[in-house]
């Protein structure tokens, strides 16, 4: 199957590789999979006292579309607001690296994973 | 009720090839040859439902998913949705990450060694969980089978590449 460039720029220079320690308050870590490609993605945000996610890293175990989808939501998320931060679409992912239809579930992973990420970030910021 | 074997997940595979091949004669398109079109059309049909549950019952998960369907409950992440279970996942990171680092064919051997092993653990635990009727816990296991056959899939893929660099390089 032919990738988009775009896909094929973000698989061969991943940004934001790598891991923050999941134990930091101001971290938080989502971690979802698609079984039936045996995918497994693994986001983190680094969020502001201010609640600006100043840093996201991924580590995604995937197909290229997997790993675009991740990257490319690392790099969307930094500087804005975890609300904002939420909105973003599985559609708008898919569109920007122009995946096939049998590659959207990878953009899914991508949704899921920064809302599983903040989902974490919240749950560790609420009192009890 | 194909192939007429027993609804079980502990499937002798010699009991499924000689069903399979029985069932395969049976409605092999040559004995219909002079047959009406009707018939003959019918024939190819049976043929190509043994052939096809021939196929899901051959395959450990296929068999797996098979039973749980027929039993009504689904195996999570079907139909391209997600999982969010952590132990799984944490797991299925950590193996996939082991393999990433495993940098000779000795390493590689030591995660399919370990892979291997655990599907067979799998196959056991879901082998019980269906003769005990836990259709939760046996949805479960094929969960984390799919995943760890995909690892047994990259380390298999892993190896045939380092034996690849080998040979080129002597």
């Amino acid at each position: 199957m032919a990738y988009s460039d775009k896909v094929v720029d973000h698989y061969e220079n991943p940004r934001n590789v790598g891991a923050f320690d999941k134990k930091d308050e101001s971290v938080g870590t989502g971690l979802v999979g698609a079984p039936a490609c045996g995918d497994v993605m693994k986001l983190q945000i680094k969020v502001s006292a201010d609640g600006i996610i100043e840093d996201a890293k991924f580590k995604t175990f995937g197909c290229g579309s997997a790993i675009a989808s991740s990257s490319l939501v690392t790099e969307w998320v930094k500087g804005k607001t975890l609300d904002e931060a939420a909105e973003i679409k599985n559609t708008q992912i898919a569109q920007h690296l122009a995946l096939p239809p049998v590659k959207i579930h990878c953009s899914v992973l991508a949704e899921d994973a920064i809302k599983a990420a903040i989902a974490d970030y919240k749950a560790k910021h609420t009192d009890a | 009720m194909r192939l007429a074997l027993p609804r079980s997940f502990a499937l002798d595979g010699a009991l499924l090839e000689k069903a399979y091949f029985a069932a395969q004669r049976q409605f092999h398109p040559d004995r219909f040859a002079t047959r009406p079109a009707p018939e003959r059309l019918e024939a190819l049909q049976q043929a190509t439902a043994i052939n096809e549950a021939y196929e899901v019952l051959k395959s450990l998960r296929g068999r797996a998913e098979h039973l749980l369907a027929l039993a009504g409950h689904t195996v999570p992440g079907g139909n391209g949705t997600t999982v969010s279970d952590p132990a799984l996942l944490m797991e299925a990171l950590e193996w996939r990450e082991a393999l990433a680092d495993a940098e000779d064919a000795a390493a590689v051997d030591l995660v399919r060694t370990e892979a291997r092993e655990r599907i067979d653990g799998l196959v056991k635990d879901l082998g019980s969980a269906f003769d005990a009727g836990d259709h939760r816990r046996a949805a479960a296991l094929v969960l984390s089978l799919t995943y760890i056959e995909k690892l047994a899939d990259e380390a298999r893929r892993r190896a045939a590449t380092l034996a690849q660099a080998k040979r080129a390089a002597s």
